[in-house]
């Protein structure tokens, strides 16, 4: 049933795959994030609780579900890398964990930037932000294991086990920091409503989090893209492939 | 079996000839929680407060220091590689060192802490509920650890990049136990986080003899 | 639209500072991850060259001693080869460089702004 995946184990054929997604991800990514990003800030009407600060939500849980999915599609690739051992699996891990750490990164800025109106404070130690910070780590874990291995097949390996073990613990920490949260309850608990959305307000997120995930798909495959050539530098489609793109000035 | 053994027996007797560095964790253990009295005053209600958190922290950190000694030598002087060759299964080896390292590095902090209950003004219902979170908890420590150690066995720069990887994956562990000495203090039934703390246990003593043999053939190509 | 004027949708409520920051930031970081891999794909596309140049280059210089080496007597032969190969290879050194530091440049700068945008 997965043969028609088998000729993307080779390293040429993904990155010529990468090369014809490319185009189609980031142009159709960057249309749907600008058009929900500009629907949502200035015609999605306002939240009578929390007024215009509400609008914060259209960057904040796109990120931050894009983060945990990005976490998850990380383990998946470590996964088969180490159950099937394709090479091409961990060149795709290792190209989606700056992407996660990145909109991990940028869930933690705007879930701090909605606290401070919100709670009055900068950093409030609520469930989803220390999930967040949590989940933080593991990328950074991750990323630094990878980068301390000369060998990358080796790196490639260690790596995938350590984005298993995160994952595994992700719902633990995930489900623990929660239940610790109610027993230390602090200040509000930041209520989304998501259910409780009026399709006003609901729809530019649902584009939100499309646009997000069709843009880091975009990046995801430029990434990829770099991993191939760094680790195949070598290779005689690699040389062909850069005096074809590069403009032949360059070299003798 | 009887390699299992002889592999336990060599473990603890070479821990006891470096019994200079078995201290080091222990010494690290203590000096660190002795800065929190310093650091926030000698308050016994603001010690009884923080004092679960902080004896379960600086066991973390103390085991972490610990960790390294777990294939550090082995691999050093060869008889790491000869162990996965030799027909002894390597996850059970794995667990044999696991619990050597566990006697050797943790049991003597679990020996220390009614001492560090003291000093923390812990109330003896909450120094009960932290010795069943040690004793359950602890082994959790070196189990998932060793998958961390047997991956970075190798590497130069081993000791921070371990505790990036090892405390976001404690941070659950740290959670149940520190909650269960408080529901003591409370006087509250803490069973719950026990539990909770023993499935993880038997969760990781099932998979990790597994992980870290895989751990090891990785980092050992 | 939901704002009267672009003052309003400016100040978003009073809360202008917080949204902005939040948008902005996103923006930023995003921007940041997508310039770091456009331009190591440029970097590495550069490097395979580079190296195919080297690779010619040392080919050709060792070709060029080779048949020095042939057409030459002996004798006075060995001091012309060897000034021959110098000054071949010297010519070609140079020219090579020169052609070289702009795209070596372009590379260096690439290669630091990776550095310092990588983790």
């Amino acid at each position: 049933m997965w043969k028609w995946l088998h000729p993307y184990a080779k390293t040429e054929r993904t990155y010529h795959l990468c090369q014809r997604l490319l185009p189609w991800f980031s142009v159709l990514g960057l249309a749907v994030i600008l058009f929900a990003t500009v629907w949502g800030l200035a015609y999605a009407p306002t939240d009578y609780q929390q007024s215009e600060a509400y609008r914060i939500i259209y960057v904040h849980v796109p990120t931050a579900v894009l983060s945990k999915s990005l976490y998850s599609a990380m383990a998946v690739a470590a996964f088969i890398g180490l159950v099937w051992q394709v090479k091409t699996s961990f060149m795709a891990m290792m190209a989606l964990a700056p992407i996660g750490a990145t909109v991990t990164f940028i869930s933690l800025i705007t879930g701090a930037a909605w606290g401070k109106p919100m709670w009055g404070t900068w950093w409030e130690w609520d469930a989803r932000l220390t999930s967040q910070l949590i989940l933080m780590f593991l990328f950074i874990g991750v990323i630094s294991l990878y980068k301390s291995f000369e060998d990358k097949q080796q790196a490639g390996k260690a790596a995938g086990v350590m984005a298993i073990v995160g994952v595994i613990n992700l719902p633990i920490i995930h489900y623990s920091v929660q239940w610790w949260n109610t027993l230390h309850q602090g200040a509000t608990i930041l209520k989304l409503g998501k259910p409780s959305m009026p399709p006003e307000m609901l729809w530019p997120l649902l584009l939100s989090i499309l646009g997000w995930a069709l843009v880091c798909g975009a990046v995801f495959l430029l990434r990829m893209q770099n991993e191939i050539l760094h680790r195949e530098i070598k290779r005689p489609w690699v040389v062909a492939l850069a005096n074809k793109t590069s403009p032949l000035s360059k070299g003798k | 079996m009887a390699a299992l053994m002889a592999i336990l027996k060599r473990d603890l007797a070479l821990a006891y000839r470096q019994r200079a560095e078995l201290m080091q964790p222990m010494l690290f253990f203590i000096l660190v929680i002795s800065l929190f009295p310093l650091a926030v005053g000698p308050e016994p209600k603001t010690l009884q407060l923080i004092g679960p958190g902080v004896i379960w922290v600086a066991a973390i950190l103390s085991s972490l220091l610990g960790l390294e000694r777990l294939f550090r030598d082995d691999f050093q002087d060869g008889s790491l590689e000869q162990l996965m060759l030799s027909s002894t299964s390597l996850p059970a080896a794995a667990l044999v060192k696991v619990v050597a390292h566990w006697l050797t590095s943790i049991l003597p902090l679990i020996i220390l802490s009614p001492l560090l209950a003291l000093f923390l003004h812990l109330s003896e219902p909450m120094y009960w509920a932290l010795l069943k979170t040690l004793l359950l908890g602890t082994p959790l420590l070196s189990l998932i650890g060793g998958i961390a150690v047997g991956l970075t066995v190798g590497l130069n720069r081993g000791g921070v990049l371990l505790a990036l990887l090892l405390l976001p994956v404690f941070i659950p562990l740290l959670i149940f136990a520190t909650s269960a000495v408080e529901f003591a203090s409370m006087e509250l039934q803490y069973s719950a986080q026990l539990a909770i703390i023993g499935a993880m246990f038997l969760f990781s003593l099932a998979l990790a003899p597994f992980a870290i043999a895989y751990a090891l053939r990785v980092s050992q190509t | 639209m939901y704002f009267e004027d672009i003052n309003s949708f400016l100040d978003m409520g009073g809360y202008g500072l917080y949204v902005w920051l939040s948008f902005g930031s996103a923006v930023l970081s995003l921007l940041v991850l997508w310039l770091d891999s456009f331009f190591s794909k440029r970097t590495l596309l550069t490097q395979v060259l580079n190296e195919q140049a080297r690779q010619a280059r040392i080919k050709a210089a060792a070709e060029q001693s080779a048949t020095a080496e042939q057409s030459a007597t002996a004798g006075k032969s060995a001091i012309a080869e060897q000034s021959a190969t110098a000054g071949k290879s010297a010519t070609a050194g140079k020219s090579a460089t020169a052609g070289k530091s702009a795209t070596a440049e372009k590379t260096a700068t690439a290669e630091q702004r990776t550095n310092g945008e990588t983790i």
